[in-house]
């Protein structure tokens, strides 16, 4: 979850009339869960999906409007961009085909502003960005820049000097030895790297490193920031969100013109974006009976701005940097929470429907209920394994197991193809515990079977005691089979797990749905188990399921 | 004679007071005179009184009983016994030639004192020259170093000692002469005797004492009619028993299980091998959302699917995914088929919630459903992560539901658990909008954040085919078992210590 750090008196200060307990208030309405609040800071976890607050400009922003009930939204959008007279050509660009640009000018950078911008600059690459692949933001010194600029792809060979290096290096000694070209030299081709270069040279390598020559410092005044990624709508959204805080910082904001072949498009793009919400809508979701008087209040609370209502249909403006507003649904969410979610009223909806138990669980249950009589403890082991518990340890070879791709451990990377590996590694828990031990477990299996993967329930038991043979696990069969009416019947089976002679398999429709019998010694000693052990599986149940009527 | 017949000696029996029974018992043992018995039994002396008072009434005693009187000291008796008697006194101030107005006497001295001193022959009156003397005689002489008689009774009864024949008959004199002894009369008990029903009784009494453990020779033979069982030790410890019992998480979500499908919510499973999908794809997840890496889902090796056969709804999500399709989003502007065709584990049941939905039609509404299975992340193992865990959740399709109806199912099955106090936020959840969570408050923990939900997107639901609004809540019930059970580690919830899973005490979320 993102977390941002706000240095408390300039949140206050940028908020204005706002105390603290409002604040907390407040913050939950924009879904932040305050961490840890200090004389100094104030430490939130954000939801990702509004990027625009990462920011202390943005939150106070947005918490401004909320609490004074107007939106400040004109600002932004209703201003005329002067045209910088700088162009950005583009050519040949397929790494990362999409760019935004734009200059600030006149911004008043201290050493904290600088670091918050970073941070900020950080936590769009995480979150939107998706880390540098979507999205990557380079921020430079404008006045150390020589136009004209081009974007294009260049040969690795080429050199520039990165931030916090003093000499010049080869894009491909960047990628191999800067920190952040190990990190991110997936994301570029070994045979061509994306650069922005100027009449001195290349000054940003997106999505690794800008270079030294056009650090931001404190003595910057204008700045040009440039954006590339993998997604059009991204970039440019990106851009608005670091737009709109310079803006409440009281820069100024000139365009770009992007020459690619013969498009030529100006960036950035601040025109808020137009939905249409109609009241029925609204009220039909929230369940409410609002007129077009207060939705518009709400709104506006919102940061939206209404610009003409007609046969009850409100044309709404959407913030440019609101990257998360895709759907009428989520400004009807927006007006919920201007309304607040708490003073909605729950009501139940007159809807009559019958209560009914899955076929599955009626079954367990009964099974359950058998075993629980017979004097079974219930256990519940993990499904996910080791291929040693699985096979070797059970004096099995060659076990086909559903295998996990990115398994977090030995212990967890195949799902269980049988339960009693599992009742045995209880069972040689709990040696210290009182004999008879009888524990039963009922659960998911699961195993490969010609390119399909079959899953299924299980049901597992194992008696472990001094005294216990074949005929004692007979007789726990014998009676769910009775009881249960599950129609199966024995046969005389070997299996490298139990004692040789002395098995059985579960037949059910001439298909062997399980076995049973005396655990091998072999294999207790495996688990470390001093007593004789006897077990039983089967499969009692076939979800309906198989690969090719997934979709 | 009477002949005792069974049912009267049992009626007896039965209306033996305890402590009838024990006197009985002493009795039995040789112990007749009450002392005895009082001493035998340990209890006090009315307790026994009262009980052989019972006894007798039942006739099973005789008691033998004595009348004996106890003296006391009167008034002048007292006196005496300080001051001496007064024809002691009236002896020893006693001089030669002196006449009786010279002697200086009290009041008793010269009425009683010289009246007794003459009538035990102790003193003459002798009158000399018109005055009257007192002369004692010999006997009167022998006196003035012998003690008296009376005088050694008044100190016997005083402390108490044992009195003679020969005393009791001076007693009878002293009586005689004024408040100098006072007589109280006792009955006391000399001794008990038992009757032969009493016998009778006591026979039957000392069998029951026999008994320990009922026997089926004793159950068939009628003996169990005399006897009585030895009283156990209540407070002597018992072997701890194991018992069949269901695992302690399954209490639990049976217990939940109980609550939605009293709400009438249908329950359905679905296996945990999923395609992903299901899991993400048809529930709006952009294909590089991050819940989507492999930080965050399972991935199955080796298996991707490559027969469609729903190629329309393929189509659609893809669209919607791509460009909103008809929903009137703006969709994510890309989307990555290869991607939604891997098998996964399922990493949410709302998966189960998207399969459920393609599967309805317009006649099947409105359904409500709910799910209780496992799901998959790959978090690192500590005490708030596992791999393996478990959701609830439920869906309500139907026309004209709102966000307010979400509240409403939410504070219903908060309610259920008997809490009152929910709490309702803005939440985010890729595939809900609106989206809300219910926080519920615990008498100990505060506010618990336990119920998410929202209604999910058009994007979700139109390319499903379903038209109506559907309101989606989840129930977070590791947490909730984990309150329920005290625990604040979710391993525990899966612990392999058979010892805990036998003893635990039944958990309930039950307030």
């Amino acid at each position: 979850m993102p977390t941002v750090v706000f240095n408390k008196r300039a949140l206050f200060s940028l908020i204005k009339y706002i105390d603290e307990s409002l604040l907390l208030e407040v913050i939950k309405d924009f879904k932040g869960e305050v961490k840890s609040i200090s004389e100094d800071e104030i430490t939130i976890e954000l939801e990702p999906d509004r990027p625009d607050l990462f920011s202390i400009f943005g939150f106070s922003r947005a918490i401004r409007s909320y609490i004074n009930a107007t939106s400040c939204l004109h600002k932004i959008i209703k201003r005329e961009i002067p045209c910088s007279g700088i162009t950005v050509e583009v050519v040949q660009a397929k790494i990362r085909p999409f760019i935004a640009c734009a200059i600030v000018k006149n911004v008043n950078l201290n050493y904290d502003i600088i670091k918050d911008l970073m941070n900020f600059q950080e936590m769009l690459h995480i979150t939107v960005g998706r880390d540098r692949k979507k999205v990557a933001i380079g921020i430079h010194d404008l006045d150390r820049i020589s136009p004209p600029i081009l974007y294009t792809e260049v040969s690795p060979k080429l050199k520039m000097m990165p931030l916090g290096i003093q000499e010049e290096l080869s894009l491909e000694e960047i990628l191999k030895k800067h920190e952040k070209g190990i990190k991110y030299a997936y994301l570029v081709s070994d045979q061509l790297c994306p650069v922005y270069i100027d009449k001195i040279g290349i000054f940003s390598f997106p999505p690794i490193i800008n270079s030294s020559r056009t650090k931001v410092t404190t003595d910057t005044k204008n700045l040009f920031i440039e954006l590339t990624g993998t997604d059009k709508r991204s970039v440019e959204q990106t851009l608005n969100v670091m737009l709109a805080d310079f803006i409440d910082m009281d820069g100024i904001i000139e365009s770009v013109q992007i020459r690619n072949n013969s498009l030529t498009i100006i960036s950035p793009d601040l025109r808020p974006r137009r939905i249409t919400v109609d009241l029925k809508s609204i009220n039909d979701l929230l369940g409410l009976n609002l007129q077009i008087d207060t939705v518009t209040g709400l709104l506006q609370k919102m940061m939206y701005e209404v610009e003409t209502v007609s046969n009850n249909e409100f044309k709404v403006l959407v913030p440019p940097y609101r990257v998360d507003v895709l759907h009428k649904v989520d400004i009807i969410e927006d007006i919920a929470i201007a309304y607040g979610y708490n003073n909605l009223k729950p009501e139940l909806p007159n809807i009559a429907t019958i209560g009914r138990e899955a076929e599955m669980e009626r079954k367990e249950s009964r099974i359950r209920e058998v075993f629980i009589g017979l004097g079974f403890q219930e256990v519940l082991t993990f499904t996910l394994t080791s291929e040693r518990k699985q096979s070797q340890l059970m004096n099995l070879i060659n076990v086909e197991l559903v295998r996990i791709e990115n398994p977090i451990s030995d212990e967890h990377c195949v799902y269980r193809r049988w339960i009693i590996p599992n009742l045995l590694d209880f069972l040689s828990l709990n040696k210290h515990r009182k004999y008879p031990q009888k524990i039963f477990e009922i659960g998911y299996v699961s195993y490969p079977t010609d390119g399909n993967i079959v899953v299924g329930r299980a049901v597992s038991a194992a008696i472990a005691s001094s005294d216990i043979s074949f005929a004692d696990i007979k007789g726990i069969y014998e009676t769910l089979n009775r009881l249960l009416c599950l129609n199966t019947k024995l046969i005389r089976k070997n299996h490298s797990s139990f004692i040789q002679g002395r098995s059985a398999a579960i037949i059910l429709d001439d298909y062997e749905i399980g076995m049973l019998g005396e655990i091998h010694p072999s294999i207790l000693n495996n688990f470390n188990i001093g007593v004789p052990v006897v077990a039983l599986e089967f499969i009692h149940y076939y979800p309906k399921y198989c690969n090719s009527v997934i979709l | 004679m009477l002949v005792y017949v069974l049912p009267i000696l049992n009626n007896i029996l039965e209306s033996l007071h305890p402590k009838e029974k024990q006197v009985l018992i002493v009795l039995g043992r040789g112990f007749t005179s009450f002392s005895d018995i009082v001493r035998e039994t340990s209890f006090n002396t009315d307790t026994v009184i009262w009980a052989l008072n019972l006894l007798k009434d039942k006739e099973l005693v005789e008691i033998v009983k004595d009348q004996k009187i106890k003296y006391f000291l009167g008034v002048e008796g007292q006196k005496y016994l300080e001051t001496g008697f007064p024809e002691v006194r009236l002896i020893k101030k006693l001089k030669e030639e002196t006449p009786i107005e010279e002697l200086n006497l009290s009041n008793d001295e010269s009425s009683y004192g010289i009246s007794w001193a003459i009538k035990h022959n102790w003193v003459k009156i002798q009158t000399k020259h018109g005055k009257k003397f007192i002369i004692l005689t010999d006997n009167g002489k022998s006196y003035l170093s012998k003690t008296y008689e009376f005088e050694e009774v008044l100190k016997k009864i005083n402390s108490g000692l044992p009195l003679t024949s020969s005393d009791v008959a001076l007693i009878k004199e002293l009586k005689k002469r004024g408040d100098i002894v006072r007589e109280k009369v006792f009955t006391i008990i000399t001794g008990v005797e038992l009757t032969s029903l009493g016998h009778k009784i006591l026979e039957r009494l000392k069998l029951e004492e026999e008994i320990t453990s009922l026997t089926s020779d004793i159950i068939i033979s009628g003996k169990w009619k005399y006897v009585r069982f030895k009283p156990y030790d209540i407070d002597a410890p018992t072997e701890s028993l194991t018992l069949g019992r269901k695992h302690l998480y399954r209490e639990i979500i049976d217990e939940i299980r109980e609550i939605l499908l009293s709400l009438g919510f249908e329950e359905v499973s679905s296996p945990p091998i999923e395609l992903n999908f299901w899991n993400c794809d048809a529930l709006f997840m952009p294909s590089d959302h991050p819940a989507r890496s492999i930080h965050d889902i399972f991935y199955i090796k080796g298996f991707y699917l490559d027969k469609i056969q729903n190629q329309d709804l393929l189509k659609k999500i893809k669209e919607t995914h791509e460009s909103g399709w008809i929903t009137g989003s703006t969709g994510w502007g890309s989307w990555d088929q290869s991607l939604a065709l891997k098998l996964i584990l399922r990493s949410q049941t709302t998966a189960v919630s998207a399969r459920y939905l393609s599967k309805l039609s317009q006649e099947d509404l409105p359904r409500k459903m709910f799910i209780i299975d496992k799901n998959y992340r790959p978090d690192k193992i500590d005490a708030m992560h596992l791999p393996e865990f478990n959701q609830c959740e439920g869906i309500v399709v139907a026309e004209n539901v709102n966000l307010r109806h979400l509240m409403g199912y939410m504070k219903t099955i908060a309610e259920a658990f008997n809490i009152k106090d929910i709490r309702f936020q803005p939440a985010f959840f890729p595939f809900t909008e609106p989206s809300v969570v219910g926080y519920i408050k615990h008498p100990t923990l505060g506010w618990i954040e336990a119920l998410p939900g929202g209604i999910f997107r058009p994007e979700v639901t139109l390319p499903l085919g379903v038209k109506v609004p559907v309101l989606a809540w989840g129930l977070g019930i590791d947490r909730l078992a984990m309150v329920a059970l005290n625990i604040d580690d979710i391993r525990l919830l899966f612990s392999r210590d058979l010892e805990w899973l036998r003893t635990s005490p039944i958990p309930s979320l039950k307030r």
